[in-house]
C-alpha cells in the first residue's frame, strides 16, 4: 500500500511538472533579452515576448508559433529596419504567430513580411515608410486587423497567392502607389477598411476569385476599387468618393456662381434705399 | 479628411470665382451691386492667397527660391489688376487678368489638394 501511494505522488510530481514546463513564458525586452532578435531565438513555441517602449533596429526572423506585442502600443514600442533591403519582421513557415501593436518602419521591402505562413495574427500595428506596409505571400488563413498602414513606398497591404485571409478595420492611409492589393489570391475577407488618399488604386483585385468586400471605406484615392481579371467577387456596403482631384475645381466655381447670386440678391438688398 | 490648406484653397478659389463673375457684369451692366460684390470678394481672396502663402511657406524645412518666386508672381497679377482698374489705363486687359487670377487659383488648388503621394507641385 505504502508502495502504491508513493508511485502515485511520484506520478503526480512528474505529471505537475510536465504542465508547468509546457505553459508559455513571457520574456521582456529588454529586460530578459537586449534585442527582439535575442528573445525570438532563445523562446519557445507559444511563448509571449513583450517589448517595452523604445526604438530597436534589428531585422526580425520569425519561424516558430510566438507572441510579440508591445507594452505600451505602437506608439511608444518602435522597431527599426537594421538591413533596409529586408523586411522588419519576417515569418517564414511558421503558424500560430501574432504581433501586436508594434510601430513598424525603415524597410525598403515591407514592415510585416509572411511567406508561407498560416493562421497569423497582425493586430494594432503602425506600418509607416516601408516599401509596403504588409505583404503576404502563399500565406492562408490569417489575420489582419486594427492595423495602420501610412506613407509606405508602394501598397499598404499586397497579398499574392494567399487565400482565406481576413483585412479587418485597417487603415491605409497615404501609401504611394495602392491602398490594398490582391493579386492571384482567392477567398479572403476584407471588412471595414479605410482606405483614403493613396496615390493610385484603393483597392484592386487581380486575378483574384471569390472575395468577399463589405463596408470598405475608399476616398479619394486616384481610383477607388479596381477588379481586374477577377470573377464571383462579393461587394456589399462599400462606400467610394469618385477622385476628388477631377471633380474638386468644377464644383468650387458651381459654388461659386450660386454664392455670386446670393450675394448679389443680398447687397442689393441691403442697398436697395440707396440706389 | 480635408487639410486646412485645402479648405482655404478651396475658399479662395470660390470667391475668386464669384469675383471675376462679379467683375464681368459690373462692367457690363455698370451696376453698383455687382461692383460691390467685386470688391468684397477680391479682397477676400487677397487676404486668403496672403494667408495660404504664408502658411505654405512657414510649413517648408527651407524656404526656396521658386516658391517665392511664385507666389510673388501670383500677388504681381493681383496688384496689376488692382491698379489697372484704378487707374483706368489698358482697362481692356482687366478681363485677362481676371482670367489669369482663375489660372492662378487653379494651380493653387491643385497644389493643395491632397491626393495620396503625389505632389504636382511643389510651391
Amino acid at each position: 500500500m505504502g508502495k502504491f501511494l508513493a508511485a502515485v505522488f511520484i506520478g503526480l510530481v512528474v505529471v505537475i511538472t510536465k504542465t508547468a514546463s509546457s505553459q508559455a513564458a513571457t520574456i521582456y525586452v529588454p529586460l530578459n533579452y537586449k534585442t527582439i532578435n535575442e528573445a525570438v531565438k532563445n523562446a519557445l513555441p507559444k511563448d509571449i515576448i513583450i517589448v517595452s517602449a523604445g526604438n530597436y533596429t534589428e531585422n526580425i526572423i520569425i519561424t516558430k508559433p510566438l507572441t510579440i506585442k508591445s507594452s505600451k502600443g505602437a506608439d511608444t514600442s518602435i522597431v527599426h529596419a537594421l538591413a533596409h533591403s529586408e523586411p522588419v519582421f519576417k515569418i517564414s513557415n511558421a503558424s500560430d504567430v501574432s504581433i501586436t501593436g508594434l510601430g513598424i518602419t525603415g524597410s525598403l521591402v515591407s514592415g510585416v513580411y509572411l511567406y508561407a505562413a498560416n493562421n497569423v495574427k497582425i493586430t494594432g500595428n503602425k506600418l509607416t515608410e516601408n516599401g509596403s506596409g504588409i505583404i503576404l505571400y502563399s500565406s492562408n488563413g490569417n489575420t489582419l486587423s486594427n492595423n495602420e498602414a501610412v506613407a509606405n513606398k508602394q501598397y499598404g497591404i499586397y497579398l499574392e497567392s494567399s487565400n482565406g485571409n481576413t483585412l479587418e478595420k485597417n487603415t491605409l492611409t497615404l501609401n504611394k502607389d495602392k491602398g490594398i492589393f490582391l493579386s492571384s489570391s482567392s477567398s479572403n475577407n476584407l471588412i471595414n477598411n479605410d482606405v483614403t488618399l493613396n496615390a493610385w488604386d484603393g483597392i484592386i483585385l487581380w486575378s483574384s476569385h471569390n472575395n468577399i468586400l463589405d463596408g470598405n471605406k475608399v476616398y479619394r484615392n486616384r481610383y477607388g476599387i479596381t477588379i481586374s481579371e477577377s470573377n464571383n467577387n462579393t461587394l456589399t456596403n462599400n462606400s467610394q468618393w469618385s477622385n476628388i482631384y477631377v471633380i474638386l475645381p468644377a464644383v468650387l466655381v458651381y459654388i461659386g456662381i450660386i454664392v455670386y447670386l446670393i450675394q448679389k440678391t443680398l447687397i442689393r438688398f441691403i442697398y436697395r434705399d440707396k440706389e | 479628411m480635408f487639410g486646412t490648406t485645402t479648405l482655404l484653397a478651396s475658399l479662395g478659389f470660390i470667391l475668386a470665382t464669384v469675383s471675376f463673375i462679379s467683375g464681368l457684369q459690373a462692367v457690363k451692366s455698370k451696376g453698383s451691386a455687382d461692383a460691390r460684390v467685386h470688391k468684397l470678394n477680391g479682397y477676400l481672396t487677397i487676404l486668403i492667397y496672403l494667408t495660404l502663402a504664408g502658411i505654405s511657406l512657414a510649413a517648408k524645412e527651407a524656404i526656396g527660391l521658386w516658391p517665392v518666386a511664385a507666389w510673388g508672381a501670383g500677388l504681381l497679377i493681383i496688384f496689376t489688376k488692382i491698379w489697372i482698374v484704378r487707374s483706368g489705363r489698358a482697362y481692356k486687359y482687366a478681363s485677362w487678368l481676371g482670367i489669369m487670377l482663375i489660372i492662378v487659383w487653379l494651380i493653387i488648388i491643385y497644389t493643395h489638394i491632397q491626393i495620396g503621394g503625389i505632389s504636382f507641385l511643389n510651391l
